[in-house]
């Protein structure tokens, strides 16, 4: 039965995932710059777009990596 | 009563008392902080000055551990000389030289022991060339090397052709990997049946691992034929330049980023020539979210597009490289712990260590081959594959 599984991509289609680390981390870090960006250009006191976008990049990665588990998990 | 007096008096005195440490504490930290702030600089100036005089004087005693780290740094990088083993007090490397190719106003060729490992200034047509750590340089008569701020030559480089260790290496491998292959081959065109002899026979599983395991889970059963002349190259060319790189012929070709990032850059042409409609729809509008969320997630998606063979890439890169690191530090131990275990001791150790750790490599050489091989199958399956059930539902 396991051999069954693993012949229509069983544990294989987790390792879609493996590249998920990276994109979560340069999505984030590239969030945070464009956030750093925009409190330059526009002298925004304490960091206040740095902080949001920052969040927005950690949220943004985790709907993606929600995404893509809910999709593995339809099929 | 009396007591709570004394004590409250106790504990005024000692309050009082605690109030001068504090304040004695305090001046003392800012002190404290000043004359580190002075030594620091001080630090500062004499590494600046020692680093100086070292580039003004490289023949400086090293250390052992210097010199170790020296070897391996020598041994990841890219060379034009193949240096099996060294005779440091006579200052002889045994080994053999690679042609150098240049193209600087017209084609130059000559072997790299005209160098002698950057001792000489080789001189073609009235040009001046110099190696200096591992890369050449163009140069006048005397040699003179130019450094910037940061202590890097800023001597122009002439284009490089070489055919340099790691050229050499690759090329010897792809023969090996030609030899191997076209036995087995031979075999299959004489008649379907017939079973490869002699060391093909050993290759066969592998090649219906590479079928069975990655190619036809990942891409499907109606596709996979096409992509299976670049996952079985791509798994034995890592596969063997990671086992060849554990020899002490001192092949580092997969711990060479420029190689790895060619490969992953081959499996990213192929995603994107071989990817289909439905690739690309869900890259740039994806299909079952909502349509603020579908303009968020078209960069999120290409970027993802090019993160994948970027991983790729480091992933190989990263292991082979620490890989032989910690080999190369382990059979150190030998040299280095010398005197802290004994002669013996330290050979015994240094020696489990190694083998220990060689016996791991092969392993990660098989695992790296397969994780490049099977991510690269996953991400070709991901853009040829057909998604029934997305189109169903909207």
């Amino acid at each position: 039965m396991s051999g069954e599984n693993q012949k229509k991509g069983g544990p294989n289609k987790w390792l879609t995932l493996i590249t998920m680390p990276f994109q979560m981390g340069i999505t984030i870090f590239l969030f945070h710059l464009f956030g750093e960006w925009l409190d330059e250009k526009y002298g925004i006191v304490n960091d206040i777009a740095n902080k949001i976008c920052t969040l927005l990049g950690v949220g943004l990665a985790l709907y993606q990596v929600i995404r893509q588990v809910h999709q593995i998990n339809k099929d | 009563m009396v007591t709570l007096k004394k004590s409250l008096n106790l504990l005024a005195a000692v309050i009082f008392t605690a109030s001068s440490v504090f304040s004695y504490a305090q001046t003392n930290a800012q002190n404290l902080e000043k004359s580190i702030e002075e030594t620091e600089q001080s630090v500062a100036e004499t590494l600046e000055a020692a680093e100086e005089a070292n580039h003004e004087h490289p023949i400086v005693e090293k250390t052992q551990a210097q010199k170790v780290q020296d070897h391996i740094t020598h041994h990841l990088a890219d060379d034009y000389s193949f240096v099996f083993f060294s005779d440091e007090a006579e200052g002889k490397n045994y080994g053999f030289s690679l042609p150098v190719i240049l193209i600087d106003n017209g084609l130059k060729v000559f072997m790299s022991s005209e160098f002698d490992y950057g001792k000489k200034v080789v001189e073609k047509d009235g040009q001046f060339y110099k190696l200096y750590h591992g890369k050449i340089y163009k140069t006048d008569a005397a040699g003179t090397i130019d450094y910037d701020d940061t202590h890097h030559p800023t001597n122009e480089k002439p284009l490089d052709f070489s055919i340099t260790k790691n050229v050499a290496s690759l090329l010897f491998t792809t023969a090996l990997i030609f030899v191997m292959f076209l036995g087995l081959a031979k075999t299959y065109k004489n008649g379907a049946n017939n079973l490869p002899k002699g060391f093909a026979r050993a290759l066969e599983p592998m090649v219906l691992y590479v079928r069975d395991e990655m190619a036809i889970p990942n891409i499907g059963k109606d596709k996979y034929r096409k992509f299976m002349p670049y996952l079985l190259s791509v798994f034995f060319l890592i596969f063997l330049l990671n086992l060849l790189g554990l020899t002490p012929l001192g092949f580092n070709v997969t711990g060479s980023i420029s190689v790895t990032a060619c490969l992953a850059i081959f499996t990213f042409i192929i995603t994107q020539f071989s990817a289909n409609k439905d690739y690309w729809k869900h890259i740039f509008w994806m299909p079952g979210v909502p349509v603020p969320m579908k303009i968020m997630l078209a960069p999120i998606e290409i970027l993802g597009a090019l993160i994948k063979p970027f991983s790729l890439m480091v992933r190989l890169f990263a292991n082979i490289t620490a890989g032989h690191s910690v080999v190369f530090g382990l059979i150190a131990i030998i040299f280095v712990m010398k005197e802290a275990l004994g002669t013996g001791g330290a050979i015994g150790i240094g020696f489990f260590l190694s083998t220990f750790l060689v016996f791991l490599e092969i392993l990660v050489a098989f695992l790296q081959a397969f994780i490049f091989t099977m991510l690269s199958s996953l991400f070709i399956g991901m853009a040829v594959a057909e998604h029934e059930h997305d189109e169903a539902h909207h």
